[in-house]
Formats: structure tokens, C-alpha cells, sequence
């Protein structure tokens, strides 16, 4: 990739971000304010005012910083999953009256859910030093889930982009296929709530894994290897075949935007 | 020289489907699910360093298709196409701009797309600037432009970093005269420069004046390739014969398309070469459609080829009914007993027009091109012979 390419990339994520908060009065201001909103919320009414205590935190702000590391995980994934079908239609017209290379679109939604995320743990660790629960190492073993999460995002985002020109049904079918995902997976409840014989099938659940490694990195300082190293292997794969699909699907993608 | 554009043999062919997921289930099932549909085939042509190619057709020849083609958007399905050098293309007007961004955010984006790293966006971008000029506008969202404004800052980004090959499909239409010469100067330095230009307008009279080499695109193949003025020539003269001939009648005359709104069929000068003070007789026919035949009316409009507009007038003006000749055939003659144009090359329009003046049902543009020749000085200078006399000087001394 050269400067060139670079160049025309910050541009096109500077203006995916600034788009949705063109002539707005926060502007940019509105990614911090989502994530601030969010987590204010959650200290309120589910720390003061409901009192749950479902993880395994004893105090409401605990389970607030417990509930809001799965979101964050959560909301970048989603971020990707409900953009990337209708990234390439959106962009019809760009692709083909400029010499815009396609395979640049996919990192937009990547890029965009990294900022929102980077945001958002900011956000966590100041709460957490607040609470002077902030664990030393929880960043440094954050970073490869992270990555983790950026090799999946990816991964999804080429695979859906290229077939969302082939199937436009797919934009719909996202937030549905989200508001499930978020209900199958131990994000808003710990495994613990999830009865012995269901268990094992939850076990298996990347994402499951995934909002798990976030939140021992980040709320207990540790690194979970296993889980680690069979999502990695789980997500290169995908990116491979990810990447494969939209390289042998692209010029047929262009008959029919 | 060296060359900068060299196409063997190109062509594109579009793949069409009948829906988006037939395009998936033939990759994924191996069973042809397209019909071709063969835009541009078997072009073969060469444009050397600091040379410049006109390309004029009808719309749905394949231009679009060949300036995409050139500009490297849309890549060959057959033979090769070579571009040497930095190419930059000004094709569908507003692709890419986004109208909530201000006019610099979407010069620095067009800059992007062409290539162009940071540190040269930031030194073209004032030189983008000044050329648009947009003046306070420049900061503010592109949606509050006018379209003349968008097309001077599109242009201006196209321009501006000089590439080597510039590619200019018909955008310039939009602009006011001011910035279409403005822009038509650019070009000209730009070819001056050694840069190689494709220009494709309408305006055949600019595709004259610009460019040395012209191709005539028909049906997505090359219809004539060479001298500029020969082939605007000939392709003029294909489009004039078509205006004359009638158009099938029965196709006007039926309850199909078009069948019920007045359409020209006819239109032809007595001659194509006058002296000045011939007879200038201008015959027109024109079905009548559904219209009532107070309804429909003809103006003409003489051009002179600087695109002077020499004289107009209409049945409507003068007052003056069309003459049913034939059942739904209506039909007009002007005639100028003693032309007073002199000499140059003209050409007419010629609208079908109704009771208001301002719905137009047919019209026929640049049609019956025709040239004038005056005897000599005698006759005037200028455009017309306008009458007029000396008087005597009363109190003259007689010599």
C-alpha cells in the first residue's frame, strides 16, 4: 500500500465518520457522547435502581464496568455486521466512475467500529480508575483480543460486502441476526445464569468466548491462552476465505450494482 | 513521440442478469445465467504523446463505455488497452461528491481519488481553489451549490494535477460561457503541455476546435477514425440525412409511442450551398398527432458555426396556421426570397412547438447545415445585408 493509496484511505474514513454527524450540533463529539450516555445509563439503572448483581462483580459498579466491556465488544462487531452488506451499493457510483480501488471499502466500517471502540474502553478505564479497579496489565491483554476482534470484523466485513451486492436481503436480515446473536451469547447475563444441560452449547459460541477474553483481560488483569489461540486459528481462517470470496467475486459484483 | 494511448482490439462486454442473485448462483452453480450485451467491440486505435482524439456518437454508441474504458474504471473483456502515464478522468458529473461536505473536504477527496498523496493535496488544493472560484462558497456544504458551481469544481480537480492523459466526457455543457472557455483554455494549455486529451461532447463544434484525431463510435464499434473535421463532417452529415429522412410514418401515425404528440418528419432546405440574394426555401412536415392544429406550431432558428444565433422566428409569431397536406400531415414552407446572410456556414434549428411557445413536442438541432458565398466585398462584411441607403449631402459642393 502506498502513500497514495494511504492517503485516499484517511480520507475515506474521515469522511465515513463526519458523515453521520454532518450538521449535527456535537459533531464529532456525538462518538464520545454514545458510549458516555450508554455507560451512565447502565450505572443508573441497572447499578442504583434495579441493583442487579448477575456477573460476578459484588458492587453496582462492577456490574456496570462487567456489562458495558460485553457491550463494547458487542457494539463493534455490530457496527460491522449491520454496514458491510451495503457497503458497496452506497458506494455504486464511486466504483464505477473513479478509479477507487473496492478492496478499500471494507476497512471503513473496520476503521469506524475501532474508533468507537477505542472510545468506549477509554471510557472503561477511566471508570474503572475511578472505582480504582484498574488492573496494569488489563491493556496490554486486551490488545490481542482486540486484534482478535479486528481479524473477525474483517473478515466479515469483505465476505458480507461482496455478497450484499448479490443478496440484497441481507441488509434486513442483520439486526435481527443481531438482536439474537446478543441473546445467545453471555453478554447482558454470565454463563453461570444458563441452565447445566444449554451450557456446553454456549461454550461453543465465539462470541461467547471473544466478550470473555474482554472482559478477564480487562477487569481481572489475566490472559486466557486456550480460548485465545482457537480464535485465532477460527477467525484467520475466516478472513482467508473472506478475503478468497471477494476476490473472485468482485468483477461479477460490478455486473449487477 | 511516443504513444499514449494504445487500444488493440478492445472491447467490453456487459454481463446482464435478470436479477442481482443470478450473478451468485451461476458462480456457485457453474450454469450460465447472462446475457451478453457487447457495448464497445474490436476498437483499434493509437493517440500519440501531446496528441488529442474527439469521440462523437449518439448516445447509447458506446462512448460513456469507451471514456470509462480509457479511464481505467472499467477494464476490457477483450483485446488490451494501454494508458501510459498519470490519466485523470472527468466522467459522470458529481460522482463522489458529497453534498453535505464543504467544496474543499470534496476537492481534497477527488484529489485522493486521483492519487494524489497528502503532502501534493495540500499544494494543488489552493490551485483548485482559485480555478473553481468559488469564492466564500468554498467552505460551504457542496448541496447548496449551483449546478455550474459543481461542475467548475469538478473540472478544476480533474484539471488541476496535470495528468498526462485527461479525460473529459460532456460535463463542460453545464457551465456558463464564461467558464465553458475557461475550461476549453485549460485543456489547451494542458494538450500544450505535452499532456495527451479525450474529449467527448455534443457540441461537435467544440470536438472541431479541440481536438485533431476523432473516432465516431455507432453500435459500440468504430464507425470512422481519423481527421477530426472529417469525421465530425461525416457524422454530421449521417445525423442530417437521418433528420431528413422521413421517420417511418406509420410508426408516427400509430397508437404506439409517440403517437399522440406532434413529431417533425421532414425537414429540408432547398440547397446546401447559396449565394447571397439566392432563394432560401426551408420545407417542413410534421405529423399532427393528437394535437388540434391550432396547437402546433414551427420555429426555426438560424446558427451561424460560431454558434451566433443569426435569426429565429415562428408560425406562432408571424401569425401564420400550418397547412394540412395529407391525413395527420401538416406542413409549412419559409422561404426567404433574397437570403441576406453572407458568407459562412450556418445551420438550423428547427422546434415543433405548441400555442404557448414554451412546450416543445420535436425539435431538430445543428440540422440542414448550409454554406453562404457572397460576390464579393460589394455585398458587405459581417453576417447580413441589412438594407440601407447613402443620402446625398444637401449642401455639397459640387466637385
Amino acid at each position: 500500500m502506498n502513500a497514495a493509496t494511504l492517503t485516499l484511505l484517511g480520507q475515506l474514513l474521515r469522511q465515513d465518520l463526519r458523515e453521520r454527524y454532518a450538521g449535527t450540533v456535537l459533531g464529532m463529539f456525538w462518538l464520545l457522547a454514545q458510549p458516555l450516555f450508554m455507560l451512565l445509563v447502565y450505572a443508573v439503572v441497572f447499578g442504583e435502581i434495579l441493583q442487579l448483581r448477575l456477573g460476578t462483580a459484588t458492587d453496582s459498579a462492577q456490574f456496570t464496568a462487567w456489562l458495558f466491556t460485553g457491550l463494547t465488544a458487542f457494539n463493534a462487531l455490530a457496527e460491522v455486521l449491520t454496514r458491510a452488506p451495503v457497503l458497496l451499493t452506497e458506494r455504486r457510483e464511486l466504483l464505477l466512475n473513479s478509479s477507487l480501488p473496492p478492496a478499500l471499502l471494507p476497512l471503513l466500517p473496520v476503521g469506524a467500529s475501532l474508533v468507537l471502540e477505542g472510545l468506549s474502553v477509554g471510557l472503561l478505564l477511566l471508570w474503572l480508575g475511578l472505582q480504582g479497579q484498574l488492573q496494569p496489565l488489563g491493556v496490554v491483554f486486551y490488545l490481542p483480543f482486540l486484534l482478535l476482534r479486528v481479524v473477525f470484523s474483517l473478515a466479515f466485513a469483505y465476505g458480507l460486502a461482496v455478497l450484499g451486492v448479490f443478496l440484497r436481503d441481507l441488509r434486513q436480515m442483520m439486526p435481527p441476526l443481531l438482536t439474537v446473536l446478543l441473546l445467545v451469547s453471555p453478554i447482558v447475563y454470565p454463563l453461570t445464569v444458563v441452565p447445566e444441560t444449554f451450557q456446553a452449547w454456549f461454550e461453543w459460541n465465539p462470541l461467547a468466548q471473544l466478550v470473555q477474553g474482554y472482559r478477564v483481560a480487562l477487569l481481572e488483569g489475566q490472559f486466557l491462552w486456550q480460548p485465545f489461540l482457537a480464535l485465532l486459528l477460527l477467525a484467520s481462517g475466516l478472513l482467508g476465505a473472506a478475503l478468497w470470496l471477494f476476490q473472485r467475486l468482485l468483477w461479477r459484483a460490478r455486473y449487477v450494482l | 513521440m511516443s504513444t499514449a494511448i494504445l487500444l488493440e482490439n478492445a472491447g467490453v462486454a456487459y454481463r446482464r442478469y435478470a436479477h442481482p442473485r443470478d450473478a451468485l448462483l451461476e458462480w456457485v452453480l457453474r450454469r450460465e445465467r447472462h446475457v451478453l450485451f457487447h457495448a464497445l467491440q474490436g476498437v483499434s486505435l493509437s493517440v500519440q504523446a501531446g496528441d488529442s482524439l474527439g469521440v462523437v456518437g449518439d448516445n447509447g454508441a458506446g462512448k460513456s463505455t469507451f471514456l470509462k474504458m480509457l479511464a481505467g474504471t472499467l477494464p476490457p473483456t477483450q483485446g488490451s488497452c494501454e494508458i501510459r502515464g498519470r490519466r485523470s478522468a472527468l466522467l459522470e458529473l458529481g460522482t463522489g461528491l458529497q453534498p453535505e461536505f464543504s467544496g474543499v473536504d470534496n476537492a481534497r477527496m477527488g484529489l485522493a481519488l486521483r492519487g494524489l498523496a497528502h503532502a501534493d493535496i495540500e499544494r494543488c488544493l489552493p490551485e483548485v481553489l482559485a480555478f473553481a472560484e468559488l469564492g466564500e462558497f468554498a467552505h460551504q456544504p457542496v448541496k447548496t451549490y449551483s449546478s455550474g458551481m459543481v461542475v467548475r469544481l469538478v473540472f478544476a480537480v480533474a484539471a488541476v494535477i496535470e495528468p498526462a492523459v485527461l479525460i473529459v466526457d460532456e460535463a463542460l455543457s453545464v457551465g456558463d460561457q464564461y467558464f465553458q472557455k475557461k475550461s476549453l483554455d485549460r485543456m489547451r494549455a494542458i494538450l500544450g503541455n505535452g499532456a495527451t486529451l479525450v474529449f467527448c461532447s455534443h457540441n461537435l463544434y467544440q470536438v472541431r476546435e479541440m481536438c485533431r484525431q476523432a473516432v465516431w463510435l455507432e453500435q459500440g464499434r468504430v464507425r470512422m477514425l481519423g481527421d477530426a473535421q472529417a469525421v465530425v463532417d461525416a457524422y454530421q452529415d449521417s445525423v442530417r440525412c437521418r433528420a431528413a429522412s422521413p421517420r417511418s410514418l406509420s410508426g408516427v401515425e400509430g397508437k404506439g409511442m409517440g403517437g399522440s404528440s406532434p413529431q417533425l418528419f421532414d425537414v429540408s432546405l432547398n440547397r446546401d450551398l447559396f449565394q447571397t440574394n439566392d432563394l432560401f426555401r426551408l420545407s417542413i412536415r410534421a405529423s399532427q398527432g393528437e394535437r388540434p392544429l391550432a396547437d402546433v406550431h414551427v420555429g426555426i432558428v438560424i446558427r451561424r458555426n460560431d454558434e451566433v444565433q443569426c435569426y429565429g422566428i415562428s408560425t406562432l409569431h408571424d401569425g401564420v396556421p400550418m397547412q394540412v397536406v395529407d391525413d395527420g400531415v401538416l406542413a409549412v414552407t419559409f422561404v426567404m426570397d433574397h437570403l441576406p446572410l453572407l458568407s459562412g456556414e450556418y445551420c438550423l434549428e428547427v422546434w415543433l412547438i405548441d400555442s404557448s411557445g414554451v412546450h416543445v413536442y420535436d425539435s431538430r438541432e445543428r440540422c440542414c447545415a448550409f454554406r453562404v458565398q457572397q460576390a464579393g466585398q460589394q455585398q458587405g462584411v459581417g453576417m447580413v445585408m441589412l438594407p440601407h441607403r447613402w443620402e446625398e449631402v444637401v449642401d455639397a459642393v459640387a466637385a
